[in-house]
């Protein structure tokens, strides 16, 4: 009975340890491409021809950016942008840039980061809207010219967002930025969003106007 | 079982009558397995014994074993209605906290957290921590015989993680003659449990074999969004198992068993992204326990297999960025081998311990660049259950054990226990030790970024074990059949707690780096009371109250998630003329602190939880039952993730 019983239980052992990894992979699923598309207005020519969309409206530009990339900057010149010709987004090593976007940092083309003198100021819980010029009192800076409590430079845009530790996501400051370019023009600019409709993170959205 | 009651000045308490304190045995006595853990039926009339070994590792009377222990028996695991062991132990009137979250159910033991208890299945330690516990919800109840609780350090014995508690797991055993049992329940949301089990006893071999299948809809508890709150999964479970004895000085015990659970729910984030969730998540156990017993010693050798699969797919809605595939594999052998050896008044244990651990996940990255890790660890140990003088029994118990890990070396812990039974219907109890808990692989080797924020966290390969000191002060006190009080002290002091802490700002990659360090510490101390009152014949009255202050001692804050107020009550009627069963329970949890975004704590509401169950006996193998889980309908969708109000009804056909 002893030795029976042995022999008939080893394979049910057997049987145990081999059932391990029988259940499907999962991983191999497809995804449903229909539902995969990150274009905010479903038109997917516009994602493929770069990472800047611009939409106007009362004088007023919404631009998103795919600042996705981990490693490379989009580099946007907001003079070309506003002449509406293009959409403004430059290569790297292309001159004439005022924005450089990457995740959630935006440095400008001044300071430490560039040569073309692009400076901001803002003005804080401002109405977008209301604001025709720039306050008399604003502080203009560029990258570098403020440290952080390190006494590292840091960029101009350094803390646009606030961070919330227990949710881990970024929502813009109720700021008003006031930019001048590398053509010396002005504009008025806001941070409206870090999140596509989609939910996912580096997809900067902001809305700007010529003052 | 532990019941504690402090109701308002007055507090009297009772254990159940499981565990109501038996006459002391003469002499501790080494056992043969036939008596391994579980219950025992005594003749007609007299006390249970109840058979424990978590805290002890050798088998012996819960009621006077040196270090308590609580146990859930099966008949009450039956009569609660669980299905799971997360469920059984919510239903019972321990004194524990659980947690549930997409991570599954842990456990709390007097605010120690999941990843500071150990969770043993027949003294094997299971594998499978998923953000730092045990999901209880997938060990099925079926073919479990007790479940034992020791709190405290227990790394004595048991080695790594057993720093606040051991949670002990001990299965059915085929008992002598044939039995089988088919059980069907069906409830709110489709929840349905079927399960089986066939086992036959003779002489020399004893056989069982159990399976089941579990699945239930989930719920969501906030109809706002497209979020859900509790998960929807599917679960079957299959297993088997063997007692060998072909002479009455030696037998082997073998067991296998595989569970495949697959979990579906919808998280929404913060930033308004859609994800949904699966995890297709399998185990499998196998166990050789070979021991050969002799007059005056036993020795038992274990080997032990765990293998634990997981594949995590989290699959965004209108996007690709937050796609995730990660499969998980941890596997783990051991092997223990033990002599007891009775000599005069002492019953010396020694023993070995050695483990050997893999585990493969894309959530790490050892040595840099592999994402896999191992680590191999052996312990050796000695107890010496000493019993100097019988009436009174006084049971003197010192230990010491020694852990070599590869990943951090040598860890020596040690623990002293004193029981004292000046009467037979009184125990007093005190032990000191020190416990510890490893650096697990995620701590060691984690490697998560999240750019889109700015920020990673690393592991820490250099971390060193947690480690509490636990002093735990108790007595039971049982002056008639009818009642039994209980209560008991308690003192953590916790150090080199793992916190994650920033150590680089903008690194190379423009990322703040945050990993683990040890620098936390903490306490965790309070009170524990229990009372059992047979008010009448067939109806008994049963409840607990816990007192629990723990802080941590850096930031002075109480540590999240733990209740300073919580206690049970049970009324439960029972005529065995008639087979019928009635059960009413409640369980109250004071506010508890959660940490909050300025850092300061907050405080989610206090909830209670009552549930009812009825049963009746019919034709002597069927027995029929309906019952309401959550009547008040407590919980929410962010702090109390809790199934809300539960219907269902079932059948049992046992022979």
């Amino acid at each position: 009975m002893t030795r029976s019983s042995a022999r008939h239980l080893l394979p049910l052992f057997i049987a145990c340890v081999s059932l391990s990894g029988c259940a499907e992979n999962i991983g191999e699923v497809t995804l449903d491409a229909e539902n995969e598309t990150n274009d905010e207005d479903g038109d997917d020519d516009d994602k493929k021809e770069g990472k800047v969309r611009h939409s106007s409206s009362d004088g007023v530009t919404m631009t998103l950016v795919d600042s996705t990339d981990e490693e490379a900057w989009v580099y946007l010149d907001l003079d070309a942008a506003d002449e509406g010709e293009a959409s403004g987004e430059l290569d790297e090593d292309e001159s004439g840039w005022d924005l450089g976007l990457r995740r959630f940092e935006i440095k400008l083309n001044g300071g430490i980061s560039g040569d073309e003198e692009v400076e901001l100021g803002y003005s804080e819980n401002a109405d977008f809207d209301a604001l025709s010029e720039p306050p008399q009192d604003l502080v203009w800076i560029t990258d570098g010219d403020t440290v952080d409590e390190d006494g590292q430079a840091v960029l101009a845009f350094d803390d646009w967002y606030d961070y919330n530790v227990m949710t881990h996501t970024l929502a813009p400051k109720a700021r008003v930025y006031f930019v001048r370019t590398s053509n010396a023009q002005l504009f008025k600019l806001a941070i409206v969003d870090y999140y596509s409709t989609a939910g996912s993170p580096g997809h900067l959205a902001f809305k700007w106007a010529p003052i | 079982m532990r019941y504690s009651l402090i109701l308002g000045i007055l507090a009297f308490a009772v254990g159940e009558p499981s565990s109501r304190a038996a006459p002391p045995q003469e002499r501790a006595p080494i056992r043969d397995g036939t008596s391994a853990a579980g219950e025992r039926e005594s003749p007609e009339g007299q006390v249970r014994t109840i058979i424990v070994s978590t805290g002890t590792r050798t088998e012996r009377d819960a009621a006077t074993t040196p270090i308590a222990t609580d146990v859930v028996t099966r008949e009450e695991i039956v009569n609660s209605g669980a299905e799971n062991v997360a469920e059984a132990l919510e239903e019972s009137g321990a004194s524990i906290q659980t947690s549930t979250s997409f991570n599954g159910t842990s456990l709390a033991l007097r605010g120690l957290n999941a990843e500071q208890i150990l969770i043993l299945i027949d003294g094997q330690r299971v594998t499978g921590r998923v953000g730092g516990g045990i999901d209880l919800r997938r060990l099925t109840v079926e073919n479990v015989e007790n479940i034992e609780l020791v709190y405290g350090a227990g790394s004595v014995l048991h080695g790594s993680d057993a720093l606040g508690g051991v949670v002990n797991i001990i299965t059915r055993k085929p008992d002598p003659g044939l039995q089988g049992e088919l059980h069907g329940t069906f409830g709110s949301r489709m929840t349905a449990d079927a399960s089986a089990r066939i086992a036959g006893g003779w002489k020399r071999v004893g056989l069982y074999a159990t399976g089941g299948y579990h699945r239930t809809d989930g719920w969501d508890a906030d109809r706002s969004d497209v979020a859900t709150t509790g998960d929807a999964w599917e679960q079957f479970n299959v297993g088997a198992g063997a007692r060998i004895q072909p002479s009455s000085r030696f037998r082997v015990d073998m067991s296998g068993d595989y569970m495949q659970r697959d979990s579906n729910g919808i998280d929404g984030t913060n930033a308004g992204a859609i994800l949904d969730r699966r995890n297709l998540t399998e185990t499998v156990n196998a166990t050789i326990s070979p021991q050969w017993i002799g007059r005056d010693n036993r020795l038992r050798l274990n080997l032990h297999y765990n293998d634990f699969r997981d594949q995590f797919r989290q699959d965004q809605r209108g996007d690709v960025e937050l796609d995730k595939y990660e499969p998980t594999r941890d596997q783990l052998a051991q092997l223990g081998l033990q002599l007891d050896q009775s000599a005069g008044a002492h019953v010396v244990t020694t023993g070995l311990d050695a483990q050997l651990e893999w585990l493969e996940t894309t959530r790490i990255l050892a040595d840099g660049s592999k994402p896999a890790a191992d680590r191999q660890r052996a312990a050796i140990f000695i107890q010496d259950e000493w019993t100097p003088h019988q009436l009174p029994r006084v049971v003197v118990l010192p230990a010491l054990r020694l852990d070599y890990d590869t990943q951090f070396g040598l860890y020596p812990t040690g623990r002293l226990a004193l029981m004292v039974a000046p009467r037979d219907d009184l125990t007093l109890r005190v032990s000191y030790g020190r416990g510890y808990r490893a650096p697990s692989f995620r701590e060691l080797y984690l490697a998560f970024a999240n750019p889109g924020v700015g920020y990673r966290v690393a592991g820490n390969p250099n971390l060193q074990p947690e480690q509490a000191w636990t002093l735990d002060i108790g007595a039971t006190w049982a002056p008639s059949d009818r009642l039994s009080l209980r209560a008991s002290i308690f003192d953590n002091q916790l150090r080199d707690l793992m916190t994650v802490d920033l150590v680089n700002q903008s690194g190379v990659d423009g990322l703040d780096t945050f990993t683990y360090i040890n620098v936390g510490a903490g306490f965790s101390r309070g009170v524990e009371t229990g009372a059992t009152f047979k008010v009448l014949p067939d109806v008994e009255l049963a409840s607990s109250y816990t007192l629990l202050h723990a802080r941590t001692l850096d930031t002075d804050e109480p540590l999240p998630g733990r209740s300073p107020h919580q206690g049970t009550v049970a009324l439960r009627f029972h005529r065995p003329k008639w087979g019928t069963r009635l059960t009413i329970r409640g369980r109250v949890q004071g506010k508890r602190p959660f940490s909050s975004a300025d850092g300061s704590p907050e405080y989610a509401d206090p909830f209670a939880t009552v549930d009812a169950r009825i049963s009746q006996t019919m034709l002597r193998y069927c027995t029929a039952f309906v019952g309401v889980d959550n009547m008040l309908n407590a919980g929410d969708s962010r702090l109390l993730l809790m199934p809300p109000r539960s219907f269902y009804a079932g059948i049992t056909l046992r022979y």
